[in-house]
């Protein structure tokens, strides 16, 4: 019998339950309920939206069946990393690593943007329109890192109750519109005028209705710091999927009713205007106030899973074990935490929004992908019953062909609208991984990377 | 004459500046006070379900 041996080293401090591996989830991604998702409603119109909301739903659901699965027996920092490197090999976990890192801190960096362009819209509207919003940007990823940087429990706990804050205000919005009485505000046979633009528009309207749940699989990044990762893990994520299906349809029926899809499709702020046409100023107040804390979660979910894909590459040495340092005190990744602030900065401040959108989906994407590989190959290797599992994703292998086809649609969708963003993220990770192959894989310990307590995989 | 929206700037900038200071002169004391092997002394996860493995067949 294979046992894990006690370790007495400054590890990561185990304090997380299920409802902050939910905050996590569901924090990083319920900003897209709020904005980015209703792009969708613009390739497709409203219906389409529809359809993109329900279909990546499945996509996400595969997703978070198999991550359960796996991450509740890698309970590991670094999440699908972890993953990638104990099912596949070396280089498909850098380049897994490297996508997790790029795509946290870009989400951060579009965050903070966006949180600190809320503030300039709120001094516009009270008079002062030149508000300077970097001071902003800079001290809502200052002051998330110090967070972070404090402890995991102090800012996953503060995630969760700005994340359910966020969420009551969703569904505050829904009892403001009455959609069960007769004077309700919702014109849905009036608004939703069929597909403007075909099936085609279906179709690319699914690269936005990946808005709707894109970072749930981040719920991984805690697992070395639950209490029991194998329940925390599975129940946190499926909840948090439960969560946000519910937010997504209901953003979705409130939004296409109140609105015409001509403008719904280009809104910044959608719910938050949705709140405005009911007249009312405190959903107005509490919606403002719900966009607001959706994007502070977000930003601080991205800074606490990047940092931890970043610490765990240093921990193996794929790039320098200087980054891999716990500290004694706080238990936290913290030369990670501090190596990412100025990097989230400068996204924040140079790259443009759009962009930031399109290169979290595609390395998302890119994650999604291989993981229906993972999965068959985990099964393979490590069939049901040789390893204790948290959680077992039912009729495998649909849920990895599914996902794999879902995955290579979402992608076309992207070809049609961004092909010249595609094209440039693949190119720099094959750069990349020509760069690990030849310059870093030789720092990395090879003997010391396999670390789960596992018999030897089938046919070894 | 400065309003409220300036001094909030300047408030941002200061908070910013005086909590990244805070970790900056954190992660150097820590790195100065321990031994360096310690602090990159971590290992992977295990959590209870992985200490009691099956049998290998």
């Amino acid at each position: 019998m294979s046992t894990t041996a006690p370790h007495h080293g400054i590890n990561l401090r185990k304090v997380l339950g299920p409802i902050h591996v939910w905050g996590l989830g569901v924090g990083i991604v319920l900003v897209g309920e709020f904005m980015g998702w209703n792009f969708a409603v613009g390739k497709g119109g409203a219906l389409a939206a529809l359809i993109a909301c329900w279909v990546i739903g499945l996509l996400y659901t595969c997703v978070a069946m198999i991550d359960s699965e796996v991450t509740s027996t890698v309970a590991a920092a670094g999440g699908q990393y972890a993953q990638a490197k104990h099912i596949v090999g070396p280089l498909m976990a850098f380049n897994v690593a490297l996508y997790l890192v790029l795509a946290y801190t870009m989400l951060e960096a579009g965050n903070a943007f966006v949180a600190a362009d809320l503030l300039k819209t709120v001094a516009a509207q009270m008079g002062h329109p030149d508000l300077d919003s970097r001071p902003f940007v800079v001290l809502v990823i200052t002051s998330l890192a110090w967070l972070n940087y404090r402890g995991v429990f102090e800012s996953l706990t503060f995630n969760y109750v700005i994340t359910a804050v966020a969420f009551v205000s969703i569904l505050v919005l829904f009892w403001g519109v009455q959609p069960f009485s007769d004077v309700s505000l919702l014109r849905h046979a009036d608004l939703l005028t069929g597909l403007p633009y075909g099936w085609i528009g279906v179709i690319a309207s699914l690269q936005f209705g990946m808005w709707y749940y894109l970072g749930i699989e981040g719920t991984c990044q805690a697992a070395e710091e639950c209490r029991s990762a194998s329940r925390a893990i599975p129940l946190g994520t499926m909840t948090g999927m439960i969560t946000l299906v519910i937010a997504a349809s209901l953003t979705w029926y409130m939004a296409a009713g109140l609105m015409p899809w001509e403008y719904l499709g280009q809104a910044y702020t959608p719910l938050y205007d949705a709140a405005t046409l009911t007249g009312s100023v405190g959903l107005k107040i509490f919606l403002f106030v719900g966009t607001l804390f959706s994007t502070l979660a977000s930003a601080n979910g991205c800074i606490n899973d990047a940092a931890r894909a970043w610490f765990s590459l240093g921990r193996d040495r794929y790039m320098p074990p200087w980054f891999g340092a716990v500290h004694p005190r706080y238990r936290t990744p913290f030369r990670s935490i501090l190596f990412l602030i100025p990097i989230a900065v400068v996204f924040a401040w140079q790259v443009p929004l759009d962009g930031v959108i399109t290169f979290s989906i595609l390395a998302g994407l890119l994650g999604y992908t291989f993981m229906s590989f993972n999965v068959v190959r985990f099964r393979q290797l490590w069939p049901l019953g040789s390893i204790k599992r948290g959680y077992v994703h039912p009729f495998h292998p649909l849920p990895a062909a599914v996902l794999f086809m879902l995955c290579l649609t979402v992608f076309f969708a992207t070809f049609l609208g961004y092909a010249d963003y595609l094209i440039s993220i693949l190119v720099f990770f094959m750069l990349a991984s020509v760069w690990f192959h030849l310059h870093r894989y030789k720092f990395v310990k090879r003997g010391e990377q396999f670390t789960m307590p596992w018999p030897r995989p089938r046919g070894y | 004459m400065m309003d409220f929206w300036n001094v909030l700037e300047y408030a941002a900038w200061g908070i910013s500046g005086g909590l990244m200071l805070w970790m900056l002169i954190d992660a150097l004391r820590v790195g100065a006070e321990h031994d360096a092997d310690a602090l990159i002394s971590s290992r992977e996860g295990s959590d209870e379900l992985l200490a009691f493995q099956e049998p290998t067949p």
